[in-house]
């Protein structure tokens, strides 16, 4: 059988660009990378993004720099979406919602050449062993089909493609995970702020929890690094860093494209795979909308097709093309880490906004027998004042709307309270449940009349009463540190205050059944041999760390089972 | 006063910046002062001049500020114009309050000169996404 190419990969994040990197170091495949968004990934486009900020009065969105970008008008993607249903239905324009959804979606990712790890925050930290089996060991949510042990090489590889800085002795054995390999780098040196906090706090016990300071792994170079420059300490990490000492994906779509058998075609939004003459899902079908004709159907076809879209946009592929889901599960056990921070006046100055956003975590918050009942919480120390919580306008805008503290004392009132801003942040897990769903919606975008996600969502008890504990726990912290808690209670008029991670995961879940998931562990669909979906779509349950470094992980070991795959199928009769 | 020499008295009188009394002509200080009058202008119209008008009656009083606040049409409009005065001088960014959105609700705009913005030596940083230093300087006090 003649194909296009040997592997279609779809969408160019990081799940996408290192598949695409992974299977190019293994064999001369031929690989087309199909996506939607059309940027450049060198320098000139990243001075381009920085200067579009200067352009935006609001730099603290997350989504800033990329908002003049034609493609987001082609192949929307959320950019409202942090807020409550009622707010988020009046402003934002692609998600959408059925009567049933109890609370908004509020996860919110990019459609770019490179994805949201343009936007995101670099944070790398592991899973835990009792994370990949949360039913068998604290019979709450589901098990993963593989294990913490059969997953570390491909975390230390993962750590190496991605630049993570972080201090091997503070996390090896941190609730059993063991590292067999140092970090590829030193963890990022402590800012200002995390040494006042740390004399405070480490090494204290809070509710019977001994409470350590550490270094957050991340993906930021603490020297240089895979020909990328040390962290230069700009602030700017969200949503963007100027000089790419944080890792983004266009560092391997730049090395994998270099390869002449590897193409990127941008302007190209998936709508769904389809099955060739033989059965097999080997046909791609997509819109080319910077062409004459927008919406005519385009098909490329390709023995291994990768769906790696992000876990909305690739479960909506799959729905579209009304394949890989006779479990019924795909779109579902949608998950988000759902987060609240609490604001405080430190003491004395803490001078906030001088290097990365946040360097120091809490981990110790993240496992216990209190899993059979509610989540763990991951805790970082921010570094940017407030965070979401408030911003130094937001402080300005007090002092002389309640104040009117306009005159010669303004800017001496204004250091003063700026400077002491802090925050603890918490992160929980909500568990995998099937009710929670993004689905197609009757509404089409504007352009190339591509169905929108549709969402039924509610957060869970498990991750609420881990919110009320995180708050409990921050408030003790604060207290030890003698700082001044800005108060915003969690719940407010009957309705629960939280804030997204952005961290989208689970609508393409895996295991070992085929009637109660998508993939297997490979990240190949129970239903299709050749059609894989890389990215956190895949997770089975979420736990408390950020998902890129597992998603990366898990696609490494994708990009093995495919070359295993394409080698024992004759990849070369074409 | 001119147009021009107002709004850079009225700038001092509301942030108690020292500079701003006495701004060079030509100079970038001058520029900026030039293009942040012109923003606001064109952004708010009757009202930033309704709060310009005020300010150049109080101007001879020997506490100006005083008598600004004091005065019993400082309010509503003409109070969100002073903030916005404020703002772009700290942060280069003016915000266009309605009565649903106030404060850090309202829509943001961009002033221009956002690395010149005040309160980044006010609070010892430099201007967020501008660092000029080099790797670790964070981790001392400023
Ligand atoms: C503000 C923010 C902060 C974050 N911080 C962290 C953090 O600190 N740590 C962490 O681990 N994670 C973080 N994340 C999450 C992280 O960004 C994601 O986990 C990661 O980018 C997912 O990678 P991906 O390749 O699967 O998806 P993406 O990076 O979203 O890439 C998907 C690609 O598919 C393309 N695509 C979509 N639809 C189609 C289609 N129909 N046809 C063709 N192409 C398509 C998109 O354009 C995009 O290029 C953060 C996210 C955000 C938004
Ligand atoms: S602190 Fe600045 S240089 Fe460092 S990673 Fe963040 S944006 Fe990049």
């Amino acid at each position: 059988m003649k194909y296009d190419y040997d592997v279609i990969i779809v969408g160019s994040g990081v799940a996408g660009a290192m598949c695409a990197w992974k299977l190019s170091t293994l064999g001369d495949y031929r690989i087309l990378i199909l996506e939607a968004g059309d940027n450049g990934i060198g320098q000139g486009q990243r001075v381009e993004f920085h200067h579009a900020m200067d352009r935006q009065g609001n730099r603290g969105d997350m989504f800033a720099p990329y908002l003049e970008l034609e493609s987001r008008k082609m192949v929307p993607s959320p950019e409202k979406a942090g807020k409550p249903l009622d707010a988020q239905k009046a402003e934002e324009k692609y998600y959408d919602y059925t009567p049933e959804s109890q609370d908004s979606f509020r996860a919110g990712y990019t459609r770019l050449v490179g994805g949201s790890t343009w936007a995101w925050r670099g944070n790398c930290p592991r899973f835990l062993p009792s994370d990949f089996a949360l039913r068998s060991t604290y019979g709450a949510g589901r098990d993963w089909p593989i294990s913490y042990g059969e997953l570390e090489k491909s975390y230390c590889e993962a750590e190496q493609e991605l630049g993570v800085s972080g201090n091997h002795d503070e996390l090896d054995g941190l609730f059993g995970a063991f590292r067999s390999r140092p970090f590829p780098m030193p963890g990022i040196p402590l800012t200002y702020s995390d040494q006042l906090v740390k004399t405070r706090i480490h090494g204290k016990t809070v509710n019977g929890t001994k409470v350590r300071v550490i270094t957050t792994p991340q993906a930021r170079n603490s020297e240089p690094y895979d020909g990328r420059p040390a962290c230069e300490g700009h602030s700017n990490c969200i949503p963007l860093c100027p000089i790419q000492a944080k890792y983004d994906a266009t560092v391997h779509l730049r090395r994998v494209l270099v390869k002449p058998n590897v193409t990127l075609r941008s302007g190209a939004a998936v709508t769904r795979v389809s099955a060739g003459r033989d059965g097999n899902i080997t046909r791609v079908h997509f819109r080319d909308w910077r062409s004459d004709d927008k919406t005519k159907d385009r098909v490329l076809t390709a023995p291994v097709i990768v769906l790696a879209a992000h876990a909305i946009e690739t479960p909506k592929i799959l729905l579209m093309s009304n394949v890989a889901n006779s479990s019924g599960q795909v779109g579902r056990n949608l998950m988000d880490h759902i987060q609240w921070e609490i604001a405080a006046e430190f003491p004395e100055p803490v001078y906030p906004f001088r290097g990365p956003q946040s360097v120091t975590a809490i981990e110790a918050f993240r496992d216990g027998p209190f899993r059979r009942t509610r989540s763990g919480f991951r805790m970082t120390i921010g570094n940017d004042g407030w965070g979401r919580a408030g911003s130094p306008a937001k402080i300005i805008d007090e002092l002389l709307t309640k104040d009117r503290a306009y005159g010669p004392d303004l800017m001496t009132k204004v250091a003063d309270r700026v400077t002491r801003m802090i925050r603890l942040s918490f992160s929980t897990e909500m568990l995998p449940h099937p009710e929670n769903r993004v689905d197609l919606s009757a509404n089409t975008d504007a352009a190339l009349g591509i169905p929108r996600p549709r969402f039924t969502f509610a957060v869970d008890d498990y991750a609420t009463e881990a919110l009320k504990a995180g708050v409990e726990t921050a408030t003790a912290l604060f207290n030890l540190m003698g700082a001044k808690i800005e108060k915003k209670d969690l719940i407010e008029n009957g309705k629960l205050n939280w804030n997204t991670a952005a961290h989208i995961m689970g609508t393409c879940i895996m295991g070992n059944n085929p009637a109660d998931s998508v993939v297997d562990k490979w990240g190949r669909t129970h239903d299709n041999h050749n059609l894989y979906i890389a990215g956190s779509s895949v997770f089975a349950t979420g736990a408390t760390a950020n998902p890129t470094l597992t998603l990366v992980a898990l696609t490494l070991r994708t990009a093995r089972a495919i070359h295993k795959q394409l080698k024992a199928g004759g990849v070369h009769a074409h | 006063m001119d147009e021009l020499s107002t709004f850079v008295a009225l700038s001092r009188t509301l942030t108690g910046i020292g500079f701003l009394a006495n701004i060079e002509p030509k100079s970038f200080a001058e520029t900026i002062a030039k293009d942040y009058l012109h923003r606001l202008k064109e952004a708010f119209g009757a009202d930033f001049i309704a709060l310009l008008t005020l300010y150049a009656s109080k101007a001879g009083a020997p506490d100006p500020l005083a008598a600004l606040l004091g005065d019993a049409s400082f309010k509503d409009r003409i109070e969100s114009m002073a903030k916005q005065v404020v703002n772009v001088w700290m942060l280069s960014q003016y915000r266009i309050e309605t009565a649903e959105k106030k404060g850090d609700n309202a829509p943001a705009f961009d002033a221009g000169f956002f690395d010149q913005g005040l309160i980044w030596s006010a609070i010892k940083a430099h201007p967020i996404a501008f660092s000029h230093r080099s790797h670790g300087y964070w981790t001392s006090k400023p």
